[in-house]
């Protein structure tokens, strides 16, 4: 070969070679909303923590973002017995954690005891806890791990995706990892700085290792406008969530960069207070028991105005507990919520008020007048608060709209009951309706509209109860789902929570980060992190 | 002789009450305000009744005030400040981590503070020219009227250093006073008559001017540095700079009663210390 035919190859070498070498290595940035409280995975309570778990822990089975369905992880295969209270995992072989300590099935019984031990409180092992009694683990073989629970537990392999395997001997504790990267550096109140796991299991098609990326850097940043100033200036190449007043603006001005994932599973509801010893006057009491007055202001309310004003029309009116994006659960059979002010009035006259001059009155002749309560500092929800407001005003009722500090609220709506309406979100992390099962019975705490019953108050409640305990112990995936669908049902019957509307899932991702695919799922943005790749950073175009 | 350290003494047992009766205030605001003792975990559908039995549980230990000021103290005089509800952390290490931040913007600002008030100071003296003297009035007129959560919004999207908003709060209040302090002490007729003998400018400066209103500049540094400290929690809580100012209003956002105690004492110490600083000095050099 002549010299200068050498040369020319060398240069078509290079053309092909590096495009692919600018792909992998880089440092993804983007920002964690607040302190992470903890590094330890079974302690994690916090979406901060919760996100770092993600990006470094190492979990038997892992629930696909994308397809909602599990995917083997450490797990090669798995087993759940009959009476839904045994689970039998089969663990790869020779995986090694971050600092070279090697995983076995020792490792698997260690974090779930810690997991399940009482004085831990995780939150993560509350999920798995059904009935009363310990927990048993045996390993049997070094990658073989028997697991079993003192009650059948609904959707068990799904609850393990969250439940990031700790070392039983390395002396680095909880840092050592099986995830994509460990953590590398963390100042507090600044950023926490996460290297690539040398020691990672997983490989692309081609037996490439992962993950591409170098590293991540998470900067600690509550300030959500700093955060989308930094973007637009390309400092950052990530927002996991945008506000849909963020979103619109840059949508404006750069629509590559948003991304819309679609309706999410978080929810906004208004809930009338039904606590029996609520220092409230009897008459109002009333009002807030009666199934068609609670219908009445459901019918009242323009979802699809709550949907266009306040967020810019990137969300979805609400039909009931469950969001459309949940595939599997979704009651598909409920009747979309409807917007009829006339209908309202005539379900309010058959529950006995009165709408004179322009203003409702209930059988004794006292106006309709109520106060709601939400969180100060949530644009979106006063804003959904001031057009409730304006929207029940046409059936006569008065609102008067009171925002107050999350920790006041928190005391209002589960300590002192002095409320009348309280609007809040329900974040919903688990597709799976027992995550939902401290909402719906009637015993709970988190029953917000009457929580800690001794005994169900109305015989709906108890239906309710009945419903979410059988689909607990159901047999098949079919059975849950049809006690479920009556739940729904049910819900939207009573309207004991008026579900408002649903969120999308709003981003910002950078044109540099190729391989992003946003989900509605957590965590929305880097959930395929190890395929992640860092291509050069174009300008993003947008004001520096 | 005697007498002094007596002085000492009394004054440094009144800075010792000061800084506890601050901290009580303080933890009583804390403890009576709406929603102490809740938990926003509390809402989480996930949690067992268990875990939010412990959670609460938690809370309710320093729920007595006045014992929890006591196990506080005792704690204290051991070297334990107890530990953060919210963050779940050793307060020692909560602010070992943070001080340095805080206090290297605090001492950045007020520098940067000093520096340009004297200068302008000085200038509007020497030249005395009307422009000059107008213009410096009136931007930090401007500057005085602006609140330090302002100034540390321009500063985030400015993206200056959190030590310049602290230096911009402080600068109008310093500028204002050295103004007339210097105009003061040129007006004294010694100086009028040094000058009037020609003696040089850098001179009356040095010998005249700066020794005569020494006490009058200590006090004023003193106070500088308390002001600048107390910028600085606004400032560090919007601009997310991880000081004792951020770490501040977390705590009092998360009603994190241990945390907020110790910060006040912190703060009230830091800020007591500044101010006899500026006492002492102002007294030993009259």
């Amino acid at each position: 070969m002549s010299s200068r035919l050498k040369n020319l190859a060398l240069i078509a070498l290079l053309a092909f070679a590096l495009p692919v070498r600018a792909q992998t290595g880089g440092e993804l940035h983007f920002c964690l909303h607040g302190e992470p409280k903890t590094f330890n995975p079974v302690l994690v309570d916090d979406e901060p923590s919760e996100n770092i778990r993600y990006l470094t822990g190492g979990v038997l089975i892992r629930l696909n973002r994308q397809t909602q369905a599990l995917d083997p992880a450490l797990a090669t295969s798995w087993k759940v017995s009959r009476d839904r209270r045994t689970i039998t995992f089969h663990l790869r072989k020779g995986i090694y954690f971050s600092d070279g300590t090697p995983f076995s099935s020792e490792d698997v019984a260690y974090t779930m005891r810690l997991l399940m031990d009482p004085e831990t409180h995780s939150t993560t092992g509350d999920a798995f806890r059904s009935g009363e009694g310990a927990v048993q683990v045996r390993a049997p073989g070094p990658d073989i791990v028997v697991i079993t629970f003192p009650a059948p537990i609904a959707g068990l392999e799904r609850l393990f995706d969250q439940v990031a395997i700790l070392s039983a001997h390395s002396p680095k504790k909880e840092m050592a990892v099986l995830g994509p990267f460990y953590v590398a550096d963390y100042k507090a109140g600044s950023y926490v700085l996460l290297q690539k796991n040398q020691n990672y299991w997983k490989h692309d098609a081609q037996g490439h290792a992962l993950p591409y990326i170098d590293s991540v850097r998470l900067d600690i940043q509550r300030n959500r406008d700093i955060e989308l100033l930094r973007f637009r200036r390309g400092e950052l190449q990530l927002i996991n969530r945008l506000d849909a007043e963020q979103f619109d603006r840059l949508q404006q001005e750069n629509p590559v960069v948003t991304k819309n994932a679609g309706t999410g599973l978080d929810a906004e509801e208004l809930w009338f207070n039904q606590v029996p010893a609520a220092p409230l006057p009897e008459y109002k009491k009333a009002w807030f028991r009666t199934k068609g007055f609670r219908k009445a202001i459901s019918m009242a309310i323009n979802r699809a105005d709550l949907c266009r004003i306040v967020y810019a029309g990137y969300a979805k009116p609400a039909y009931g507990p469950v969001s459309p994006s949940n595939q599997f659960w979704f009651n598909k059979s409920l009747e979309d919520p409807k917007y009829d002010p006339q209908a309202a009035l005539r379900l309010l006259a058959q529950a006995g008020f009165r709408y004179e001059n322009e203003s409702l009155k209930d059988r004794a002749g006292n106006r309709v007048e109520f106060t709601v309560v939400t969180n100060s500092g949530n644009a979106a929800r006063e804003k959904i608060a001031t057009m409730i407001q304006q929207d029940l005003t046409q059936v006569g009722i008065k609102v008067n709209v009171v925002t107050l500090d999350f920790p006041s609220l928190i005391e209002r709506i589960t300590r002192t009951f002095d409320y009348d309406a309280c609007i809040l979100g329900l974040v919903n992390t688990d597709l799976d309706p027992n995550g939902q099962m401290n909402v719906w019975l009637s015993s709970s705490e988190n029953h917000q509209w009457n929580p800690s019953q001794k005994a169900p108050a109305t015989s709906w409640e108890a239906e309710i109860d009945k419903l979410m305990r059988e689909q607990a112990a159901a047999a098949t995936e079919k059975e849950r789902k049809a006690k479920f669908d009556r739940v729904q049902q049910i819900a939207a019957e009573q309207q004991p929570f008026i579900y408002l509307i649903n969120k999308d899932v709003l981003l910002a991702v950078s044109p540099s980060v190729i391989g992003a695919v946003p989900v509605v799922l957590n965590p929305p943005g880097f959930w395929n992190v190890e395929t992640l790749r860092l291509g050069p950073a174009p300008e993003l175009g947008v004001q520096k | 002789m005697r007498h002094g350290i007596q002085r000492i003494g009394v004054r440094l047992l009144m800075l010792v009450a000061l800084c506890l009766l601050g901290g009580l205030l303080s933890a009583s605001l804390v403890r009576f305000s709406p929603g102490y003792g809740v938990d926003e975990r509390e809402l989480d559908p996930r949690l067992s009744p268990a875990t939010v039995e412990a959670i609460r549980n938690s809370h309710r230990l320093n729920s007595g005030l006045l014992s929890y000021y006591g196990h506080y103290l005792a704690g204290a005089v051991h070297g334990d400040f107890g530990s953060s509800e919210w963050l779940q952390r050793p307060i020692s290490s909560l602010i070992k981590e943070r001080l340095p931040v805080t206090g290297r913007s605090v001492l950045m600002g007020v520098l940067v503070a000093w520096v340009v008030a004297l200068a302008i100071s000085l200038a509007t003296v020497f030249f005395r020219g009307y422009l000059l003297d107008i213009s410096g009035t009136l931007v930090s007129g401007v500057l005085i009227a602006l609140p330090a959560a302002v100034v540390a919004i321009f500063s985030v999207y400015l993206r200056t250093p959190v030590f310049l908003a602290i230096a911009l709060v402080t600068f109008p209040k310093l500028f204002r006073y050295l103004r007339n302090l210097l105009a003061h002490a040129y007006a004294q007729p010694y100086i009028l008559a040094a000058q009037a003998r020609g003696i040089g400018q850098a001179r009356i400066l040095f010998h005249h001017v700066l020794p005569l209103a020494a006490p009058a500049l200590f006090a004023l540094l003193g106070v500088s540095l308390s002001m600048a400290f107390g910028a600085a929690i606004p400032i560090e809580a919007l601009c997310d700079s991880p000081g004792v100012g951020q770490l501040a209003w977390q705590a009092a956002l998360n009603r994190d009663l241990p945390l907020i105690m110790n910060l006040t004492l912190l703060v009230t110490i830091i800020t007591v210390a500044a101010n006899s600083f500026a006492n002492v000095a102002s007294e030993r050099s009259l």
